[in-house]
């Protein structure tokens, strides 16, 4: 199977999107069955929803590892490479080894790059001496050694002001760290500082009033519109940038939690497909490129105006896959994709707000009480119950 | 009296021309199709683990997946071999259609769960986290979790992950998530005893 290179489908990238979208058309189609190659060259799989918790320390971070092998569908060619380059004209694509496979119709799912060289020294300071992020399956764990060591001082929490992966995230750590850091007894000789890129805490109003109680509740100083620029890890200094005021300022940390900048892939921003601003340009109810008809794109690589999560995916995977195969078969009733997103904010340990809203900001909630209240129930779903159904009912294409 | 061959014949006609639609005929082809793997996938959960066949035993879960089925199937499943009967079960097969193909993604969750050691692990391990704060609480004085459950008790909101997970909205999300329900009450049994 892996010997072909003409495809009727092929996906680029086999991460939440990819292996779901690739499910997905094999259920709806069985006619596909070896006609669909995924093209990624990453051997593991992550769940990475979790990195939070186990930044914090709840979970073992192996339980967010699998082998790529054990979850590519059967009757799905796996072709371990980087795609390098897109000629949606000639409806082909080039891997890094230049192999060259053509395709009748393309799905590009290859996720949010990470800018880690954009924030000088931090490339070189990540990982040690309090500076971590849970951002990488290689450093999480340095996030969860930063806070249980942190004995007192200044902890900072910083946000970026490009788009990321889960919104949510880089203040969801900070939650738990007052948390544990009251837990230990150093809380009263500490200050956490939020340093974020943006204008306020959450972009829903009804989530963000929830959040700035908590903010508040938990005493923690927020200061917006500052963006982490350099560290100097001999001296324990992170340098931010006012956005309104281009004036520099200079903060001593004991610990950092780092949100690095993000991008859209630069293979995908060099190419046709990319809009201005670098992400697939594709439509935001039917998930079709733009101009070109027979490409869609999924996931944190696009442009879809909505909060980049796998929670969206999961409700972009089953529009996605519905209008390829409308198009394929020439037939209508083409679906719209509505924006729903959803971000679960772990606001300590064993609390959480649940956030899920739509392209108009309005909340779209799963569960008949206010999700904006604090709840168990909600940390347990993310906990227990979230991944299971990710790696059994939504990567099998069937939740 | 004994009927003809021409009364037979005419008590069949309106089962030959139902049998004669479209709808019908792919009806029953595709229940067909889909009943030796959906008898399959239950021997195969029954061949399982003694964790996985205990969920099947769980009166609440199996009636939750077979109950909507067997209430359609109790009223038309033919008792005696009559014609009327089948009548009504060719008559209805395209409800059973729908059916089948309800339970079918929730069957291969379940399979998946089941045959997916790494995550029975980790719902193992949850559930035992879950049911161990109230002996963590005696050994240690204090608790997080315990504070936290607390907290949320305030509320009045349901706080146990079973009550919850059932008023959740979406179908499709509401019959799994009473599987992962019975594999955590299930796991956590030993442990509440
Ligand atoms: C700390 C953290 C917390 C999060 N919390 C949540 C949460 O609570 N809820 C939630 O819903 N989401 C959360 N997310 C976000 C969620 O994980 C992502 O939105 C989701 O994984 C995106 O899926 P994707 O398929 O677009 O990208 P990914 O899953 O990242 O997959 C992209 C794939 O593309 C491949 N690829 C890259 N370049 C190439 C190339 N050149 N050629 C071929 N393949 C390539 C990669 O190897 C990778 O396998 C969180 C993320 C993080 C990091």
């Amino acid at each position: 199977m892996n010997d072909l290179t003409d495809y009727k489908v092929i996906i680029v990238g086999g991460g939440s999107a990819g292996i779901t979208v690739a499910a997905r058309l094999l259920k709806e189609s069985r006619t596909l069955y070896g006609k669909i190659a995924i093209i990624d060259p990453a051997e593991k799989h992550y769940y990475q929803p979790l990195w939070t918790l186990v930044g914090g320390g709840v979970v073992d971070k192996k339980v967010t590892e699998r082998e790529q092998s054990s979850l590519i569908p059967d009757g799905i060619a796996w072709i371990k490479e980087a795609v390098e380059a897109f000629f949606p004209d000639e409806q082909s694509i080039v891997t890094a080894s230049g192999n060259k496979l053509s395709y009748d119709f393309l799905v590009v799912a290859a996720g949010i790059q990470i800018d880690w060289h954009k924030v000088k020294g931090l490339k070189e300071s990540i990982g040690k001496n309090g500076v971590c992020s849970n951002y990488s399956f290689d450093y999480v764990e340095s996030t969860w050694e930063s806070i249980r060591n942190f004995d007192g001082g200044n902890a900072i929490f910083t946000n970026p002001n490009t788009p990321v992966k889960c919104g949510g995230a880089p203040q969801k750590i900070m939650y738990m760290a007052d948390d544990y850091f009251r837990k230990s007894g150093v809380r009263s000789n500490s200050t956490i500082h939020f340093f974020s890129g943006a204008g306020s805490i959450f972009g829903v109003e009804k989530y963000a009033d929830t959040l700035n109680k908590v903010i508040e509740r938990k005493g923690i100083e927020t200061h917006y519109q500052h963006n982490l620029v350099e560290i100097h890890a001999q001296q324990k200094k992170a340098v931010f940038k006012s956005l309104s005021t281009d004036e520099l300022v200079t903060v001593s940390y004991d610990m950092i939690h780092v949100v690095p900048p993000m991008s859209s892939p630069d293979f995908i921003k060099n190419s046709p497909l990319a809009a201005d601003t670098g992400w697939v340009d594709v439509d935001p109810y039917t998930l079709r490129h733009k101009k070109y008809g027979n490409v869609f794109g999924i996931g944190d690589c696009t442009n879809l105006p909505t909060s980049k999560t796998g929670a969206a995916i999961r409700k972009q995977a089953p529009v996605l896959v519905q209008n390829l195969l409308c198009l394929m078969n020439q037939k209508t009733g083409l679906q719209k994709y509505n924006g729903y997103t959803s971000c679960p904010l772990v606001t300590g340990y064993g609390s959480l707000v649940l956030a899920e809203f739509d392209y108009d900001s309005k909340p779209d909630e799963s569960f008949p009480f206010d999700q904006a209240k604090e709840r168990y129930s909600m940390y347990l779903l993310k906990k227990q119950v979230l991944p299971i159904l990710y790696w059994n009912g939504m990567l099998k294409g069937l939740l | 009296m004994q009927k003809t061959t021409i009364d037979h014949l005419s008590d069949l006609q309106p089962l030959l021309s139902l049998l004669s639609q479209k709808e019908t005929q792919n009806s029953l082809i595709q229940t067909l199709e889909k009943l030796p793997e959906l008898v399959d996938q239950y021997s195969a959960l029954e061949r399982n683990i003694a964790f996985i066949k205990s969920v099947l035993n769980d009166k609440e879960s199996t009636e939750y997946l077979l109950g909507g089925l067997e209430d359609e199937i109790g009223k038309y499943i033919p008792t005696k071999d009559s014609l009327e009967a089948l009548m009504a079960l060719v008559h209805n097969l395209p409800k059973y259609t729908k059916y089948l193909s309800m339970v079918e993604p929730i069957m291969e969750f379940l399979l998946s769960t089941s045959r997916d050691q790494e995550s029975i692990d980790y719902l193992y391990k949850g559930a035992q986290e879950i049911a161990g704060p109230i002996q963590q609480k005696v050994e240690n004085g204090w608790d997080l979790i315990q504070r936290a459950k607390k907290e949320a008790d305030k509320d009045h909101s349901p706080v146990t992950i079973f009550t919850v997970f059932k008023l959740i909205k979406e179908p499709a999300v509401q019959r799994s998530i009473h599987f992962v329900k019975a594999l955590l009450t299930i796991a956590s049994e030993p442990k509440l005893k």
